[in-house]
């Protein structure tokens, strides 16, 4: 009980007081919750939770497999490089022995 | 469990059946607790209608969140703390219709009307209520109505104590000037 009430004003408070018991009240309250069932929210949530899990272990699966065809075109071996640089090689003595037979020609 | 056993049974064992999805176990507690929540949002609304159905949605939140009682002893204080939170939500998203505006109060007219009926006119607790913020009207309710300590009213509320002890003071300050014709004459002339 909280100290330091107006004595005047809890007396007041008291004798305007009613809390008859009304029935109808009670089947008001019965019709608006009985097609409520407070277990359905819960029940919601965890398939909301099970869809979500099941679509993200899709999604990184998909992810995945999608990264394995794109990562090795991103990251190129040292060896591949070897062999682009053979190739620029490989062009420059096609450009200077081919040079010749076109200026020739011209 | 039938109706006349529910009757007689311990609050606790019917919480513990309404949260294992008893609804008529449910409704025996809306018998037993009517009477505290509409009394409350009779306080709280002045308006009776009004009143009725926000006890009524303080109800059907009630059931909806039973899930989440974790202590059927307690059922009675947490049902206050939903009352209370319904209506909050209400005076937040609508607060002119649980308010009278100052200049729509009967104002005091010591010169037309005799003590008697000054007194009358003065003693409607409920118009006065309706006249305090809705922080300080929840507070003097639950303090003078419910004869909740400030700590319990700190606990349903959710507010610092500091700011229900100020509350409960200035609303009860509040009402005794307008209740008392000498206290409202003091209030006018400051």
């Amino acid at each position: 009980m909280s100290n330091e009430l107006d004595p005047g004003l809890r007396r007041l408070f008291a004798s305007t007081a009613e809390r008859p018991a009304d029935e109808a009240f009670v089947s008001a309250v019965a019709a608006r919750t009985a097609g409520l069932n407070w277990r359905a929210p819960i029940v919601r949530g965890l398939a909301t939770a099970l869809f979500l899990a099941v679509a993200a272990a899709g999604l990184g699966l998909v992810v995945d497999q999608g990264a394995r065809a794109i990562l090795p075109l991103l990251n190129p071996s040292p060896a591949s490089g070897a062999v682009g640089l053979g190739l620029v090689i490989a062009g420059v003595i096609c450009f200077r022995l081919l040079e010749p037979l076109v200026s020739r020609r011209s | 469990m039938s109706p006349s056993a529910l009757a007689g049974a311990a609050e606790a064992s019917v919480v513990a059946l309404a949260v294992a999805g008893d609804h008529q176990a449910f409704g025996e507690l809306v018998r037993r607790r009517q009477g505290m929540v509409r009394e409350l949002m009779r306080r709280l609304c002045g308006d009776h209608a009004f009143a009725e159905d926000l006890a009524q949605q303080a109800f059907v939140q009630t059931w909806r969140q039973l899930g989440r009682l974790r202590a059927p002893g307690a059922f009675g204080s947490w049902l206050r703390a939903i009352a209370v939170n319904v209506w909050l939500q209400e005076a937040r998203r609508a607060p002119a219709r649980l308010e009278i505006p100052e200049q729509d109060l009967p104002e005091p007219d010591p010169e037309g009307l005799d003590p008697a009926e000054l007194a009358a006119a003065r003693l409607d607790l409920s118009r006065a209520l309706l006249r305090l913020k809705a922080p300080e009207r929840v507070c003097v309710v639950l303090a003078y109505a419910e004869g909740l300590s400030h700590g319990e009213i700190a606990e349903t509320t959710g507010w610092p104590l500091g700011t229900v002890k100020s509350n409960v003071t200035r609303g009860a300050q509040r009402l005794r000037a307008w209740l008392s014709p000498q206290g409202d004459r003091d209030e006018q002339r400051t």
